[in-house]
């Protein structure tokens, strides 16, 4: 069971709320330490276990119809034993518009290699 | 106050490069939906400057925080006499406000069926853990102990290969079984058959019977079904969540000030005594609630008590005032130019007031991320005694302004505002009616 440290760089328009959760396979970030600015979080949630290389991304959201957001998810898998090698970090790049008005949860899976 | 006038001009353009935003605002640049941002306005018809501040703070540095408070204020200035008097002496006469705010807010959801969505997320994340748990004891302790006891391999060439499967398969623990009796087909279904894979099947074989009987990994599976689970239902249980927006109640007092220059009328010869200064401040204060009906809809109510006056029926005059000096044969003209207001009097009184605006953003297909902002307003007054004060009056207008959604920016519009809908004479609206052009910069966008 692979573990990996989850880099992501969330966006959104202003007219979307404060996201509620930002999750890796339900593994919560920590929204209020990552917050860049209003419409910016950057951070890291470490430690996350993942199975058949995948792993799911679950925003969730409310805001304005049509109003846009993105999610840039980097992977770094963490060594087994002490001698393995840091794997590089691969870039999953997520775009996506709120359908509707209101609530709103994504949750998607992504191959991490 | 022209300098003020001036500062604020030059923030203004300064704003709108750095693309700076407001929201929607009557003639007199009052609006009682209030919105956390900052915002600099220019009011080109009614010669008016305003700048805004309004901060949001929960109560808890949480996203999911439902409560907080809400300050800010407000300073607006305004020439009476519209913009091309700031630029002439004599008759320029400036109008002044100032306003703080202070409240609170709450955030108001509301679950349809019931109360069990936030049991659901925390179910999600127990299960998960419990799951990374199981997962990490089967990695370290369970199937090393497994492939040792039956991997007897060692003095067999071609069994790292077999081995290297046999952990790949492992990384995937909710189909290992299925994918290692797949592997023991494939081995078995080779060309060549040798000893080495007769005794890699062997082993496989046994490791799955052991890993068939094995709780844990029984456990690890039932986690990972009830986890799909779990995801399918908050995400069907999400859709059915209500938001019922944001609710913001606050107190309001401010001071609007203006100077200008009193005609007392022909029958007073000297110029000392026929135009006088007057100087008026008129307090006021308010109670409001602001209230985010859902995404797209806002809803704004004041009640309030101001100290009214009677300006706005002055009348307004431009005079010259020439005096004659004589040098030699010459005669040396100097001339005064003079702003003047008259009326019957100039009368201040205490009168209550509500005020309400609505405003509904309405996403443009053709640009994306861009709105327009419909607002339709009311404003009605209920003064004290005497003369022009003595009446009820209402106004009634329309705003419709652009907003960027990406940036979060208001970006002006324009309003139609009719004047006193109570008027006896009032005989056509076309007569009446205001028509402004608002320009409005952010200065940070407005974060719902």
């Amino acid at each position: 069971m692979p573990v990996v440290n989850v880099y992501y760089n969330f966006t959104k328009d202003r007219l979307i709320d404060p996201p509620i959760q930002i999750a890796f396979n339900a593994k919560p970030a920590n929204l209020v330490n990552d917050m860049q600015s209003v419409d910016s979080y950057k951070g890291v949630v470490k430690n996350v276990y993942i199975d058949n290389n995948e792993i799911e991304v679950a925003v969730e959201l409310e805001g304005i119809k049509s109003t846009n957001w993105s999610i840039t998810v980097q992977v770094e898998i963490l060594p087994r034993k002490a001698t393995d090698k840091l794997h590089d970090l691969s870039t999953s790049p997520i775009t996506d518009t709120l359908p509707e008005s209101g609530y709103a949860w994504h949750a998607k899976v992504y191959s991490i290699l | 106050m022209k300098l003020y006038f001036s500062i604020a001009a030059c923030l203004c353009l300064y704003a709108n490069l750095s693309n700076a935003q407001l929201l929607n605002q009557d003639a007199s640049g009052k609006s009682t939906i209030i919105e956390s941002g900052s915002t600099v306005s220019l009011d080109f018809s009614q010669a008016l400057a305003n700048i805004n501040y309004f901060k949001s703070i929960p109560q808890k540095k949480d996203n999911k925080s439902a409560r907080g408070l809400i300050i800010g204020g407000q300073l607006q200035g305004r020439s009476a006499g519209g913009w091309a008097n700031l630029f002439s002496d004599g008759k320029f006469t400036p109008e002044g406000n100032l306003s703080v705010l202070a409240g609170g807010y709450t955030r108001l959801r509301k679950v349809r069926d019931n109360d069990n969505y936030e049991w659901l997320l925390e179910e999600r994340v127990k299960c998960n853990e419990e799951r990374n748990e199981k997962g990490r004891l089967l990695d370290e302790k369970i199937f090393p102990g497994l492939i040792n006891k039956h991997w007897q391999v060692q003095d067999c060439g071609s069994s790292d290969s077999v081995l290297t499967l046999v952990k790949a398969a492992m990384d995937s623990k909710t189909k290992l079984i299925e994918k290692l009796e797949k592997l023991e087909k494939e081995i078995r279904e080779k060309a060549s058959f040798d000893r080495c894979d007769l005794q890699a099947v062997k082993s496989i074989h046994a490791l799955v019977e052991d890993l068939r009987e094995t709780a844990e990994l029984e456990r690890f599976i039932a986690l990972t079904d009830k986890l799909d689970k779990l995801r399918t239902e908050i995400n069907d249980y999400s859709k059915r969540v209500v938001r019922t927006g944001r609710l913001t109640y606050y107190f309001r007092a401010g001071v609007s000030a203006r100077g200008f220059k009193y005609d007392n009328g022909e029958a007073i010869k000297q110029m000392d005594t026929r135009f006088t200064d007057v100087s008026s401040v008129e307090p006021y204060f308010e109670i409001g609630t602001s209230w985010r009906l859902n995404a797209c809809s806002y809803l704004g109510i004041t009640a309030g008590a101001q100290y009214f006056s009677n300006f706005g029926a002055l009348a307004q005059s431009a005079y010259s005032l020439v005096s004659q000096d004589s040098i030699g044969n010459s005669v040396l003209q100097t001339k005064t130019e003079i702003t003047a207001y008259s009326g019957a009097a100039f009368i201040r009184k205490w009168g209550a007031y509500v005020n309400a605006d609505y405003l509904f953003l309405l996403p443009l297909e053709q640009a994306k991320s861009m709105y327009l902002g419909i607002s339709p307003y009311i404003r009605l007054n209920f003064p004290g005694v005497s003369a022009y004060l003595d009446s009820f009056r209402a106004t009634a207008g329309l705003g419709g302004y652009f907003i960027n959604g990406n940036s979060g920016a208001f970006q002006g519009g324009i309003y139609l505002q009719t004047s006193d809908l109570n008027k006896e004479n009032y005989d056509h609206i076309g007569k009446t009616i205001t028509f402004g052009l608002v320009s409005k910069f952010n200065l940070s966008g407005i974060a719902l």
